[in-house]
């Protein structure tokens, strides 16, 4: 029985084709969109890149030309420079071609916005002003170490280490991927709404059907589960596979996210079990329920705002311990960030947890239900 | 207007599906500008670095070191040294830079050849970020500050005195002819969502009764009937367009509930009525995907495709000057992006951009006429078939 189910729930699932292709299409279209959008933000939002800024030069301040210029050289520069006429900087300036103008006769800058460019420049112009006045201090208190300390001034060291924070991605916009990948598991409960309302007798004549069929309910409820665990499960597999394809990092543990994947899957088909088992209520109530609790579970973990999980993470954390569409992307996120599996391992026990008490609790709602006969 | 009638009594019907879609987002609505920062207009001012330090020599020059990056940044507590904190408070943004002082800084600093004091201090951050730059700046001129004083033959005291003078001087740093830096408003935080909200809103929540009238019995009862498909049509829209002013309404409470008495003012005006224009692209959407589909899962999939879609595109998740110009280009052809550039102008300059915000509102209205052709085309190769 089980298995003549299985052959049977298969062949109808693949002959929805235009379900299955929208299934498919979903975290697909999605993920293309968000890539189209990111590609280039973390290099604009982030990375370092050279500063182009304009210089307005009087000719007369000669040392703050040649610190200027010696920021100009080399591949990794800081700035790029361009010594433009006060018309022309300021023209560039409003065209977006440049961050800033430097004025050389007063040492002043003028920049487009508060940004961490127009810091960097006020850095450079601080710094220059700064050692001018060491200098003159200097040359008034102890004249005879003006030659030591220009030498120091000449010296190149580094005076820090820097430890990056890790060898992986470090690009926040990573976790809207993520949480793609999360609702698209939710998601899966549509399929199994409709399944489970397809067994019920109150809610389908299908499941008017099968409930008077001399058989025991439990190999159609497994039966159904397993052909869409698999069918939703192949399909996060050929998502993250084309998000990888993509070019979003998600580190160098596949396994343990095609891992999460599967769980995930099986979280949100047995939400949607549960959800189908409400009695009383059409089928189209019963996927807008899934759909608000999918995209609510969703949000929360980060799909739309980056910083919606910390916010929740700060104030209510019970929240995001259970919530299995943060489960998903923290499982994910602590694959990519950490050496250990300490904080993986803490999700994905509690993510199977949710998967298998949901699906108990699925399989109990739906199993015993019976109808009186009148 | 029985057809019109027979919508009502079926947008009654799914009065609670409706219902529960408007609660769900516009509590997401709600929380996202309750969370979003508040308004502000103000000259340059410089860039402040997150940061966190853990200082394990606790000596008199790391508190002025320590002192001096208070001064140029925004300190944060971290609540203990530990790898990963330092990695899930990096990566969410709360910090951006970590600096350890480590034992014998200031022993190192004193010594006239300071070669190894990059082994007392170390830098956690991004690698190769704006703000980790910034802040590495930051350090370095302290440090080499000091030591200058030091080699110029300064003692320890007058070193740290002298330094902090140094580092007391400052650059005049202006804007453009006195432009001002305007922040973003929350009622423009409000009204941008509202181009992914509305959409899921109304396509989500009305496509369940436009489909009633796809059903294929009801259908060919209505065609077989002496109504007119214009009619018909004309009356459907008419339910289209009262459903959109009723969830107008909603939204417009919410927002009250928000901003109270300023929705009153003439730039709240001016959004509610960008809002409007937008309100009927959505149902122009809304109608085309009742056309083209009756199952609830494909409406479900493909509101979210359309609305995240878009979202993300146009500029209403992300700002749209982090977006490239290539995106950008694209996003012309989505009324998102008109919506979100009218609400942008609003922001800005209220009734002082008024002809280009006419402009942005009726591209908004010509995208929606033309969805809603497509729409009525569908209709009618649906009858046809």
């Amino acid at each position: 029985m089980f298995f003549h189910n299985l052959k049977y729930t298969g062949l109808s699932l693949f002959k929805k084709k235009t379900s299955l292709f929208w299934t498919l299409v979903f975290p697909i279209a999605l993920s293309t969109f968000m890539y189209v959008a990111f590609g280039k933000i973390y290099e604009n939002d982030t990375a370092f890149k050279n500063i182009e800024v304009a210089v307005v030069d009087d000719g007369e301040n000669v040392a703050l030309m040649e610190v200027l210029n010696s920021l100009n050289e080399g591949e990794d520069r800081l700035l790029d420079l361009r010594q433009l006429t006060d018309e022309e900087a300021r023209k560039s300036l409003s065209n977006e071609e440049v961050a800033g103008i430097i004025y050389t006769k007063d040492i002043s800058l003028v920049v487009r916005e508060s940004s961490v460019k127009s810091s960097i420049l006020e850095t450079v112009l601080k710094q220059y002003k700064q050692k001018e006045y060491m200098i003159n201090d200097v040359v008034t208190n102890h004249p005879e170490k003006i030659g030591e300390v220009a030498k120091e001034l000449t010296e190149s060291r580094e005076y820090f280490k820097e430890t990056s924070t890790m060898e992986v991605s470090q690009n926040l916009y990573n976790n809207y991927f993520f949480a793609i990948l999360a609702m698209s598991c939710m998601f899966a409960a549509f399929s199994s709404v409709e399944s489970t309302s397809n067994l019920l007798a109150n809610a389908s004549n299908l499941g008017m059907r099968k409930s008077l069929a001399p058989h025991s309910k439990m190999p159609f409820i497994v039966s159904e589960y397993v052909v869409m665990l698999f069918v939703h499960f192949i399909v996060e597999v050929l998502a993250l596979g084309y998000m990888s394809m993509l070019g979003v990092n998600f580190g160098a543990h596949y396994p343990q996210i095609i891992m999460t994947l599967f769980v995930g899957c099986m979280t949100g088909l047995s939400l949607g079990v549960i959800i189908g088992a409400i009695p009383k209520i059409s089928l189209g109530a019963k996927v807008a329920i899934s759909v608000a609790v999918g995209m609510a579970l969703s949000v929360m973990a980060d799909l739309c705002i980056v910083g919606i999980k910390d916010l929740i993470e700060r104030n209510i954390p019970i929240l995001n311990r259970l919530n299995p569409a943060v489960l998903i992307t923290q499982c994910l996120y602590s694959l990519n960030m950490y050496d250990n599996y300490d904080k993986f391992i803490q999700n994905i026990t509690i993510l199977v947890i949710e998967a298998v008490v949901l699906v108990v609790l699925g399989f109990v709602l739906v199993r015993r239900e019976k109808y009186a006969s009148v | 207007m029985q057809v019109f009638k027979a919508f009502l009594k079926v947008l009654n019907k799914h009065k609670g599906q409706m219902i529960m879609y408007v609660c769900i987002f516009a509590g997401i609505l709600g929380g996202i500008t309750m969370s979003s920062d508040k308004e502000k207009e103000s000259g340059y001012t410089s860039t402040k670095v997150k940061y966190a330090v853990v200082d394990y020599d606790e000596s008199t020059i790391s508190e002025e070191l320590i002192e001096y990056l208070s001064k140029t940044g925004e300190r944060k507590k971290l609540s203990s040294d530990d790898e990963d904190l330092i990695k899930d408070e990096i990566y969410n943004g709360r910090i951006e830079c970590v600096l350890r002082i480590k034992k014998g800084f200031s022993d190192e600093l004193k010594k006239s050849d300071i070669d190894n004091i990059s082994e007392f201090l170390e830098v956690v951050a991004i690698p190769d970020s704006m703000q980790g730059k910034c802040f590495e700046s930051e350090i370095e001129n302290f440090v080499s500050m000091y030591h200058y004083y030091s080699v110029a033959g300064f003692t320890d005291k007058e070193s740290a005195k002298k330094t902090v003078e140094a580092l007391g001087r400052e650059v005049t740093v202006s804007l453009p002819d006195g432009d001002k830096v305007k922040e973003t408003s929350k009622m423009f935080t409000y009204f941008k969502y509202l181009a992914w909200v509305l959409i899921m809103m109304c396509v989500m929540g009305v496509t369940p009764v436009l489909q009633v009238f796809m059903k294929k019995d009801l259908r060919n009862r209505i065609q077989s009937s002496a109504y007119r498909f214009t009619n018909m049509s004309r009356e459907i829209l008419l339910g289209v367009v009262v459903t959109g002013l009723l969830i107008s309404l909603v939204i417009l409470g919410v927002a009250f509930s928000f901003f109270n008495t300023e929705i009153f003012s003439a730039k709240c005006l001016l959004f509610v009525v960008n809002m409007f224009c937008y309100m009927m692209v959505c149902m122009s959407l809304t109608f085309l995907i009742s056309k083209c589909t009756v199952n609830e899962e494909i409406v479900s999939l493909l509101a979210n495709i359309v609305g995240l879609g878009m979202s993300f595109l146009c500029g209403v998740f992300v700002p749209m000057e982090l977006l490239s110009e290539g995106v950008i280009k694209l996003a012309h052809f989505f009324p998102a992006y008109w919506y979100v550039m009218a609400a942008s102008e609003i922001d800005l300059s209220a009734f002082a951009g008024i002809e280009t915000i006419i402009k942005y509102c009726t591209i908004e209205l010509l995208f929606a006429a033309a969805i809603m052709v497509v729409g009525l085309i569908v209709e009618r190769r649906v009858k046809a078939a």
